[in-house]
């Protein structure tokens, strides 16, 4: 039995569409945002092992550069929920809804 | 691989940036009044930032091994956003300092049971948003924007929208008093977030099935020698890549974010975003799609011909049912993305691509002018209410009252509708034609009337503004940098709609001196000799 | 690469953990009583939810350790290759850490790393850089 870059891609793939679903079905702005960075991490899988399958080392610098946004983004996300919570107490996506189309 | 100080021409305007934003920082840490100082600094930093880019200009070509491009294109866009931002920074001021006189005491009611919390964050006491950090912020965003304008590589191309984008979500929430601004700034960050996801998931694909290459010119030519043999993989890359890309300019159906952003946000915010983040992802798509992926034009062209007969169609008529002026415009520069993403679609044939790429040019100039110049307008109307809300009922009769301002927003109305004589109605005909010469003739039936039914929203405003009685006298107080920006977007739009030919000239000089890097240095791990001894 | 080990290893991991649990479910005497069915047998008796909510400040100085923290990401191959890349990337890094610090003095001067802030002061919680 061997594992090859397709088993990488698989297991990227499902992680992606875990995060996905994350997203689109929960509503707890925390979940959410794990949800994203699963989608962001699956991401990270795939640059690595198409960068050891090629091989290319670029694909180990991007996943440094997509390390150090989401952690930026999880700064600043944090920092809107935290705000909010002080105003709302929740962080429950259905009750931030002052605007409607 | 060695350095090559020439390199740095290429980014000294987003040096310059980044050092002035660093500047508002530490006055904002260490000086005293400092209101007037902050927004001086950041608008001169900005004047200085366009200085350097138009020196920056010179022979097409590439810097830091085809990271990032500097060429006329480049300079053209970086130019743009300068002046954005500039306008922006104008308008700023006035719009916190009347934040501060009317900041809320800050007192929430304690919830039963639960722990006491720390209060507020913005409590009263000192102004309700430090100034400081909301240049910083808006200098950052505006560094970002020109990283993604410029970029020729898939990382900078990443690095940039993040950059532009982070600071966009703080500026989008930076009244967290107002529970508007902090659900604006979540649901921007969320979806933001979201499709930041699905970006970076097809620059993987991308990355992987082009055999390992990040830059765009070297992306191309992996293409052209796939033909017919590319993977579904790379297809669906670039479909996940255009998703992050439509998510920034706000094009349908990934646009749900753009009307509640742009109304919860602070006005000289959304003012910045509605064309500062268009503008430079615009860009990024012309070097992607236009440059570096016009040999799959069979695929992507087909997906963005109808998001942007869907984007036009449904920001137009959606625009018509708004009864806040900001969510109006919010849907009519939803339909504008629609009109620009023409000109991307143009650019896909490589006959018309320069002149697609420039009519895109004068497009944004256009657009630039008339939005700031509705946006700085619809703040000093609202600041005649006593709630400061932003209804378009507030409009009826201003023109009694207030005749030189009513002239303006109307001005800016024909312009947004494109009714000469306006640089709007330019920017549509150049636009339109390009679009026409590329064969896209159902696609520019479909622009026109849309601009028809644009027509109703926007003369509403100067029906209201001429033909109906005030119902309460209204009084709009202008500073003197209020007037400034009005008066520079007056004189814009009447200018280009007069004699648009020199802009144009520019624009087309600019998208004709277009670089488009390769590496010079390829590492290659299977090359022993490029690898270091101690490293095995 | 044959995983054909590594896989023998896991399911022989697992089957261990679940062979242990059934032989003392099967071997050992199950005589419950309510002084036994207690969270703590001998201890203090809970009291109230667990549910405890941390203070949101702890989130504030988890973010700002967050983002300086994340930076020693661009450190360690610069770290690893100073000697040949030379005095240019020294630089380079000289200017990314200034650039840093300037942050930092901001959320310190601010009073944002203070733990305890008198109510109503300029307070405000420290939103990226």
């Amino acid at each position: 039995m061997t594992v090859g870059l397709s088993w990488y891609l698989w297991l990227s793939a499902l992680l992606f569409c875990i995060g996905v679903a994350g997203v689109l079905t929960r509503r707890n702005a925390l979940i959410i945002f794990m949800s994203i960075e699963l989608m962001l991490n699956a991401v990270n899988l795939a640059f690595i092992s198409f960068g050891r399958y090629l091989p290319n080392i670029d694909g180990q610098v991007f996943v440094f550069f997509v390390m150090a946004v989401a952690a930026a983004e999880v700064a600043v996300g944090l920092a809107i929920i935290v705000t909010i919570f002080r105003h709302k107490e929740t962080v429950d996506i259905d009750q931030v809804n002052l605007m409607k189309w | 691989m060695t350095f090559n100080p020439s390199d740095l021409w290429a980014v000294a305007p987003e040096m310059v940036v980044l050092a002035v934003a660093l500047a508002v920082i530490l006055i904002e840490l260490l000086a005293t009044r400092r209101e007037g100082v902050l927004q001086g600094v950041a608008a001169v930093g900005l004047l200085a930032v366009m200085a350097v880019a138009v020196w920056s200009l010179g022979r097409p070509t590439g810097a830091f091994n085809g990271m990032v491009a500097r060429d006329g294109l480049t300079v053209f866009v970086k130019l743009l956003l300068a002046g954005v931002a500039l306008l922006a920074v104008l308008m700023s001021r006035d719009y916190l300092m009347g934040l501060d006189k009317s900041a809320p005491t800050g007192v929430r009611e304690e919830v039963k049971g639960n722990p006491p919390l720390p209060p507020p964050a913005i409590a009263g006491g000192e102004a309700g948003v430090r100034h400081g950090e909301y240049y910083a912020l808006l200098l950052l965003a505006t560094c970002g924007m020109m990283v993604l304008a410029s970029a020729t590589n898939l990382v900078t191309l990443f690095l940039g929208i993040e950059t532009m984008s982070l600071a966009l979500y703080v500026l989008a929430g930076i009244r967290p008093e107002r529970p508007r601004s902090g659900e604006a700034a979540l649901k921007y960050f969320l979806l933001g977030a979201f499709s930041t996801g699905f970006l970076l998931y097809g620059m993987a694909l991308i990355y992987g099935t082009t055999g390992g290459q990040t830059n765009l010119s070297m992306i191309s030519k992996a293409v052209a020698d796939l033909g017919d043999g590319a993977p579904v993989m790379l297809f669906a890359g670039v479909g996940l890549l255009m998703v992050g890309l439509l998510f920034k300019v706000a094009a349908v159906p990934f646009h749900f974010w753009s009307p509640d952003v742009y109304q919860g946000a602070p006005t000289p915010v959304t003012a910045f975003m509605s064309v500062g983040p268009k503008a430079a992802a615009l860009m990024a798509f012309i070097r992607l799609f236009g440059w570096a992926l016009p040999d799959l034009a069979d695929v992507w062209g087909p997906a963005l011909w109808m998001v942007a007969a869907a984007t036009m169609t449904i920001g137009n008529i959606v625009a018509i049912a708004q009864r806040d002026i900001k969510r109006m415009l919010a849907y009519s520069s939803i339909a504008h993305a629609g009109y620009l993403l023409i000109g991307v679609l143009a650019a896909g044939s490589p006959g018309v691509r320069s002149a697609a790429t420039a009519s895109m040019l004068f497009y944004l100039v256009a657009y630039f002018l008339m939005n700031i110049g509705a946006f700085t307008i619809a703040i000093l109307v609202s600041r005649a209410r006593p709630d400061g809300d932003y209804q378009i009922d507030d409009y009826q009769g201003l023109g009694a009252s207030h005749p030189y301002l009513s002239a303006a927003m109307a001005l800016f109305m024909i312009s947004l509708a494109g009714i000469p004589p306006t640089a709007g109605f330019f920017g549509k005909l150049y636009l339109f034609s390009a679009g026409v010469n590329a064969g896209l003739v159902t696609l520019v039936v479909i622009a026109v009337l849309n601009s028809v039914i644009s027509v109703y929203y926007y003369l509403r405003i100067v029906v209201y503004m001429l033909m109906r009685p005030q119902p309460s006298p209204v009084e709009v107080r202008i500073s003197p940098a209020m007037t400034a920006v009005v008066l520079v977007c007056v004189v814009g739009v009447i200018k280009f709609g007069v004699l648009p030919g020199s802009m144009m000239d520019w624009a087309r000089s600019g998208a004709e001196n277009m670089a488009q890097p390769t590496p010079q240095v390829v590492v290659d791990v299977n090359d022993p000799s490029q690898i270091r001894q101690s490293d095995r | 690469m044959s995983f054909t080990p590594v896989l023998i290893f896991f399911l022989g991991g697992v089957g261990m953990v679940f062979a242990a649990l059934v032989v003392s479910r099967l071997l050992a005497p199950h005589r419950p009583n309510p002084l036994k069915n207690t969270t703590y047998e001998c201890g203090e008796e809970p009291v109230g939810s667990p549910w405890l909510r941390f203070n949101t400040r702890f989130y504030v100085i988890v973010l700002i350790f967050l983002i300086f923290d994340v930076e020693v990401l661009f450190l360690f191959p610069w770290a690893v290759n100073l000697r040949e890349l030379g005095l240019f990337a020294w630089v380079d890094m000289a200017i990314f850490i200034a650039i840093l610090m300037v942050g930092l003095a901001y959320v310190w001067g601010k009073g944002d790393l203070e733990w305890i802030r008198p109510r109503g002061s300029s307070a405000g919680s420290a939103k990226g850089r």
